[in-house]
């Protein structure tokens, strides 16, 4: 599985994270280096569970306006500064669903799912192509949530932990509990 | 709430596309240019401050009306007793030592009528002795003062429901979550309270048992509360001697 080079990061880059967060909270102008480093990665998020793109750009500036007006309450945990702006990121897009009415959608790439059917050692044909979404879309929503974040977008379970604010194991387990609940659906 | 929509093989965005679309300069703007939040205004703690305060001085105010029937009122009185007694017994004291005065300075102007009167003599004394007595009843009265100043410390606990000393506002979710839960003080137990969230379809009110908040009412929290209130109210504590009260509600604004 993929790693994510900018949210695995070494203990030097994490250290000039650190120095540029401490420098921000002094002036907020220093907030640069960061958003710049993390926009990308932020919008991504962002717009994986959303249609339209000009609200996904809109939310992901909430994200930074709010990141930088809350910065002074941040504290280092020895996990990359994204881990937080997920979190707030993942406030924001409900924020949105809930008031910009906002539609929730999930965006796959066909090959994600045809590798999911391989999984169930199941025909990789259109019809169970089709058949797969409808399961999707029957998944309660922090099921689905896993299965975007491990199957969709190949996160590693450390990262999914940090964004969901729970261990790498127990990612690692509900990540594998939300893949039989969707097996079970599936083979139903 | 409407159901997901799942999209398949949306064309992807470039990353040069995603970096042309930055504009740091408009969010630190925006960021400048932010409002506080209504319940951060100082228009909204004016008449909810006040309200805090009437509502804290009408449950001290109840507290010690209930307070007075006990015996304090009577050791009250019966300390306002002695300390008449304290003055009246200083007063006739005081008279003494002048009376001893004025005799001694009368005895050695040479006057016989007060040698030869032993009797009134041995009254003053007597006067004169009922003072030192009286003043040793003062420890008495030292004893019963403490006591009424180990009241008032009492009276002194803190009757505000809090979480890890966060009585209302902005709270870190880890606090609001954390196994301590709602506390009042050392001599009253949460029995239990009621809690109104945003469960992600619309305001939800769950009664807890307890004191700490269930974890999946934390998930949902966490979840979809980040920034917005979540409302404590119908608080019932219990007391060491298994008396219950109600608490003041309260209101927190989790954040991470």
């Amino acid at each position: 599985m993929a790693v994510n080079p900018v949210y695995h990061q070494s203990n030097q880059k994490l250290q000039e994270e650190l120095d540029w967060i401490l420098r921000a909270k002094k002036d907020p102008e220093c907030f640069g280096p960061l958003y710049k480093k993390y926009h990308e990665q932020i919008f991504r998020y962002i717009y994986q569970r959303m249609d339209d793109q000009e609200l996904a750009f809109d939310v992901t500036s909430q994200v930074f306006i709010k990141a930088m007006k809350n910065l002074h309450k941040y504290e280092y945990r020895g996990v990359p500064f994204s881990s937080w702006l997920y979190r707030i990121a993942k406030s924001e897009l409900y924020q949105a669903f809930r008031d910009r009415k906002a539609r929730k959608t999930v965006n796959v790439e066909s090959m994600h799912l045809f590798e999911m059917i391989e999984e169930f050692e199941e025909d990789d044909s259109e019809a169970n192509k089709a058949k797969l979404i409808q399961c999707l879309a029957e998944l309660n929503e922090n099921d689905l949530q896993l299965m975007e974040l491990r199957y969709f977008e190949k996160r590693s379970y450390r990262e999914i932990g940090e964004i969901l604010d729970i261990t790498e194991n127990n990612a690692k387990v509900r990540s594998f509990r939300a893949l039989e609940k969707l097996k079970v659906l599936f083979v139903k | 709430m409407k159901k997901t929509k799942i999209l398949v093989d949306r064309e992807p965005l470039s990353s040069d596309y995603i970096e042309s679309r930055q504009n740091f300069g408009h969010v630190l703007s925006q960021m400048k240019n932010l409002k506080p939040p209504v319940w951060k205004s100082a228009w909204f703690y004016g008449p909810i401050g006040l309200a805090v305060v009437t509502i804290a001085l009408t449950f001290s105010n109840l507290k010690s009306e209930d307070s007075e029937d006990t015996p304090t009122a009577a050791r009250n009185t019966q300390a306002n007793t002695i300390n008449t007694l304290m003055n009246e017994s200083n007063f006739v004291s005081d008279l003494a030592v002048n009376a001893t005065t004025e005799t001694n300075s009368f005895v050695n102007e040479g006057d016989e009528g007060s040698q030869s009167n032993p009797s009134n003599h041995s009254e003053t004394s007597s006067s004169n002795v009922g003072g030192p007595e009286m003043v040793r009843d003062e420890p008495v009265q030292e004893e019963i003062i403490l006591e009424e100043v180990t009241t008032e410390e009492s009276k002194k606990l803190n009757q505000f429901p809090h979480f890890d000393n966060h009585f209302f506002g902005e709270i870190p979710v880890a606090k609001l979550c954390s196994e301590k839960g709602l506390q009042i003080n050392d001599e009253v137990k949460i029995r239990s309270y009621k809690i109104q969230f945003f469960n992600g379809k619309g305001d939800e009110s769950r009664t807890v048992v307890g004191e700490s908040i269930p974890e999946e009412i934390c998930e949902l929290i966490r979840e979809y509360n980040m920034g917005s209130m979540v409302f404590i109210t119908d608080i019932i504590g219990e007391s060491k001697n298994g008396e219950t009260a109600h608490f003041a509600s309260t209101n927190f604004t989790p954040h991470f």
